[in-house]
């Protein structure tokens, strides 16, 4: 059920992100402001030389052509000739012929003005060639880079938003609801005992008010309680007692006060920061996402055909990291901190030594080590947690890995380049390891892969065949090769929309509402491979595919421990797909589709026939 | 530290994380912006050449019997300061024309032989080497095979140094961003935290401050009134308490009597 104050939480938690996204798109236009002032002249000289290049070039082969004799109004298709040379060179905008009195010959638009180039024949000038320099700084590398900069400040806002929700929710929420049960009993003659909470702050200052609050009462309790001490040890007979219990009994409440150590407290610890740190990480892995699938077409591979390239690592990760998953799982207590720990040194290094990696074999490798070790990572870090929790948890989890990870990912490689962003990557997941170490985790062994029912499998499987196919083969090796910022923001777009309808959608959602996630999945993966490179076809693609995954995740009953198997198994399925359709000529993403709305609808009938076996 | 503060301290060090990456954002952009007028001045060069050695080709002589390619070349590199060198070499990579007279007949580096591997489906290729850009593309005969690659080296040195002034801008005006986005967002981010547990400061107060007149604040809390109501409570029982025990201790003043008699 939703609280009354999650409306203000969430729009307490807006305007914290609203002041981190502002903050940073006014640092980052005062930049690009300061970048383009100094960057204006050098560009201005390199375009210069650009036009002065062409111009001379293009002023000799029109010299050449008049020198056979052709007639300056007679030279034929110079708008061919023309138009090549501006599609040719980025540098230059616009070109004109003139004779040699002013009169305009051709042009490529109205009234050019630039540098003017003499056409010559055997030293007399027959014509003027005029260059019109494009300006450096417009055009679409300077919209792109505001566009960076716009999703870097929205980016950077949403993880501010989400950071401070979580503290208000997860925080302050859960202090008020235990302060005011705790109140309440206390107005019922229960005194149940607070957490301690060091460290200062409204919620300590609270509970220590609470404690304080009572403290009268405890020191009254204490003077009853040896009066009837006193009392007790004289009476001989018995007697005194019989009158001292009817007095005493109206206060018996605050008598208890007097062995609070013993008093069952109003609340139940959960220790999270592992759970935490296991996001913080999943997301920081995620941001390789809009990288791995081109950097391996480019390292290219003899030993298998061209459409298998984007697959093969996709597929090693799933299997190194369900192998890992499953052998660190069922570690006790004292091994986990380590594992988590070395899992994350693992996965940081493999990441950054991509940086130095050529051949693709060797890369193969390194995402296989990297998977391996976030999987270790991921089993010694999770916990196991409740229905009612799962939810939000799940949309937090949500938008670190397809929201935050990609984007960030994505604009750190438009910022310094893929391999650098690999290192990057690599350095962060590195500077997480030693907070393994000492972050509090859930107590108790946790339990091994477990083997879950087929209907709760199985649509895991088809969530996972969903985002192998189009995150993280189809988008990166497609639309978003050596664009990673277009990768980025799709990938965004799908997961915000996959954000948003896990945490709107029920937890117990009927067949339904699985059959409609299925069917939006599909539909998202039919419309992207139809999208042919149209943005407006392709985003809704993204958002319809989201909001599908979105769903099929919220009405997902499956714990951590039953969900890697199927979720590894449907994303390499998902990733060899796409792979099968290259080799059948299919369109990319068909095959997935029909693979993911096969495991729904089986998942969604083997759970109709087991319901009513049960009924 | 309180949970309000370690929050308020993230959301600065991610404020610092975006200002920075918008730098760095910037600086990639516009370092590219750089690269890319110089390689569209080559390509449009490249292409030229290219054009004029192929029609050689298409006459049917072969490519080291194109002598005026020799003075294309020389051409080509004296008419824009940013290219060190060009070369034509043969498909197995032996130098027949070259600005630097004395590499002809001289094979390509590894790296060149690699990046030639990996050339682009437009047929350029690209290697950086030494601190210098080369790039090339393949001469075509009119069946579109190859007879020979053209390389133009360009200097690195025009964008090393439009970097580094790019850095040596950026970073003063990155220290001058940081320390007030910084302020700003603690400051908003104080605020609105503040208000989320107003209520809760609020109840502390009532707890164990001053009993506000007329037993309400000025401000209607739920949790503080409930705070309020507790602590009236808790006054009431305590004094309830104080008085059973007065009564208990009476039982004992009566024995004693009793006992004395």
């Amino acid at each position: 059920m939703r609280r009354p104050e999650t409306v203000r939480d969430i729009l307490l938690a807006a305007l914290a992100g609203l002041a981190v996204a502002l903050t940073v798109a006014v640092g980052g236009i005062l930049m690009l402001q300061a970048g383009s002032r100094e960057s204006l002249p050098t560009l201005n000289q390199a375009t210069q030389t650009g036009v002065e290049t062409v111009g001379r070039t293009v002023s000799d082969q029109l010299g050449r052509a008049l020198g056979y004799g052709i007639p300056l109004d007679s030279l034929y298709g110079l708008d061919t000739f023309f138009g090549n040379i501006i599609d040719g060179s980025p540098n230059v905008a616009a070109l004109a012929l003139r004779d040699p009195a002013g009169a305009v010959v051709y042009e490529t638009r109205p009234d050019v003005q630039g540098t003017d180039f003499a056409v010559t024949v055997d030293g007399n000038e027959r014509a003027v060639l005029v260059l019109a320099a494009a300006p450096p700084l417009l055009g679409p590398a300077i919209d792109r880079l505001r566009i960076a900069l716009a999703a870097n400040a929205a980016v950077f806002g949403l993880i501010g938003a989400v950071l401070v929700f979580l503290l208000l929710t997860r925080h302050y929420a859960v202090a008020r609801d235990r302060l005011e049960g705790a109140m309440r009993a206390a107005m019922d003659d229960r005194y149940p005992a607070l957490p301690p909470h060091s460290g200062g702050g409204s919620v300590a200052a609270a509970y220590a008010a609470y404690d304080r609050c009572l403290e009268a009462l405890r020191a009254a309790a204490r003077t009853l309680d040896d009066a009837v001490a006193t009392v007790r040890a004289i009476d001989f007979d018995g007697s005194l007692a019989k009158r001292v219990t009817p007095l005493i009994a109206p206060v018996s409440g605050p008598l208890a006060l007097t062995g609070t150590e013993d008093s069952e407290p109003a609340w139940q610890e959960r220790r999270t920061g592992a759970v935490w740190l296991a996001v913080i990480a999943a997301g920081t892995y995620a941001m390789t996402l809009p990288f791995v699938a081109n950097f391996a077409i480019d390292r290219q591979w003899a030993y298998a055909s061209q459409v298998w390239w984007p697959v093969y690592p996709v597929i090693v990760e799933c299997i190194a990291a369900m192998l890992a998953f499953a052998l660190v799982r069922p570690l006790n207590d004292i091994g986990r901190p380590f594992a988590a720990a070395l899992g994350l040194i693992a996965t940081g290094f493999a990441t950054a030594a991509v940086y130095w990696t050529r051949d693709y074999t060797t890369f193969l490798e390194l995402r296989g080590l990297a998977a391996a070790g976030f999987g270790a990572a991921a089993a010694a870090l999770a916990g196991r947690r409740s229905a009612a929790e799962r939810a939000p948890f799940l949309a937090v989890l949500l938008v670190a890995v397809l929201v935050a990870g990609p984007l960030v990912g994505a604009l750190l490689g438009e910022a310094v380049g893929r391999r650098t962003g690999f290192l990057v990557i690599g350095a962060l997941i590195l500077a997480l390891a030693p907070l393994a170490l000492i972050v509090r985790r859930s107590q108790g062994a946790a339990s091994g892969t477990a083997v879950a029912p087929p209907w709760r499998v199985l649509p895991v499987a088809a969530m996972g065949t969903a985002v192998g196919a189009t995150l993280l083969v189809w988008l990166p090796a497609g639309p978003g090769y050596e664009n990673y910022l277009l990768c980025g923001l799709m990938v965004a777009a799908a997961g915000l929309a996959a954000g948003l309808i896990a945490s709107l959608a029920s937890a117990t959602g009927p067949v339904r509402s699985r059959l409609l996630a299925a069917v939006l999945t599909a539909a998202g993966m039919i419309a992207l491979s139809f999208s042919d490179g149209s943005l407006a076809i392709g985003l809704s693609g993204v958002i319809v595919f989201g909001a599908g995954i979105g769903g099929l995740a919220a009405t997902t009953h499956t714990r951590l421990d039953e969900a890697v198997a199927p979720l590894g198994v449907g994303v390499a399925a998902g990733a060899g797909s796409v792979g099968l359709a290259g080799l059948t000529a299919l369109p990319p993403l068909v095959p997935g589709a029909v693979l993911a709305m096969a495991l729904a609808l089986a998942g969604i009938l083997v759970s109709a026939r087991t319901t009513r076996t049960a009924g | 530290m309180s949970p309000r503060s370690k929050t308020v301290f993230a959301l600065s060090l991610l404020t610092v994380a975006g200002v920075v990456l918008a730098a760095i954002l910037v600086l990639g952009a516009l370092d590219r912006l750089r690269v890319r007028a110089a390689e569209a001045n080559t390509d449009f060069v490249l292409t030229q050449l290219g054009n004029s050695i192929e029609s050689s080709v298409s006459l049917g002589l072969p490519l080291p019997d194109i002598r005026i390619t020799q003075d294309l070349i020389e051409r080509t590199r004296t008419g824009d300061p940013d290219i060190l060198a060009v070369e034509v070499f043969t498909p197995n990579g032996i130098s027949v024309f070259n600005t630097d007279r004395g590499s002809v007949g001289e094979p390509i580096t590894d790296a060149w032989q690699e990046a030639l591997r990996r050339r682009d489906a437009s047929g350029h290729w690209r290697v950086e080497e030494f601190g210098s850009i080369v790039v090339g593309e393949a001469i075509r005969n009119d069946f579109g095979e190859t007879v020979g690659e053209i390389a133009i080296t360009l200097s690195g040195t025009a964008r090393e140094s439009h970097a580094e002034a790019l850095v040596a801008t950026l970073l003063p005006w990155l220290g001058l961003i940081v320390a007030p986005a910084v302020a700003v967002v603690a400051l908003a981010a104080f605020g609105l935290l503040g208000f989320a547990s107003r209520d809760l400061r609020e109840a502390a107060q009532r707890l164990t401050g001053p009993v506000p007149a007329g037993g309400r604040g000025s401000v209607s809390l739920g949790l503080a009134d409930t705070a309020l109501a507790m602590r009236g409570h808790v006054a009431t029982r305590a004094e309830r308490v104080l008085e059973v025990a007065a009564s208990v201790r009476s039982l004992d003043e009566d024995e004693k009597p009793d006992a004395a008699a």
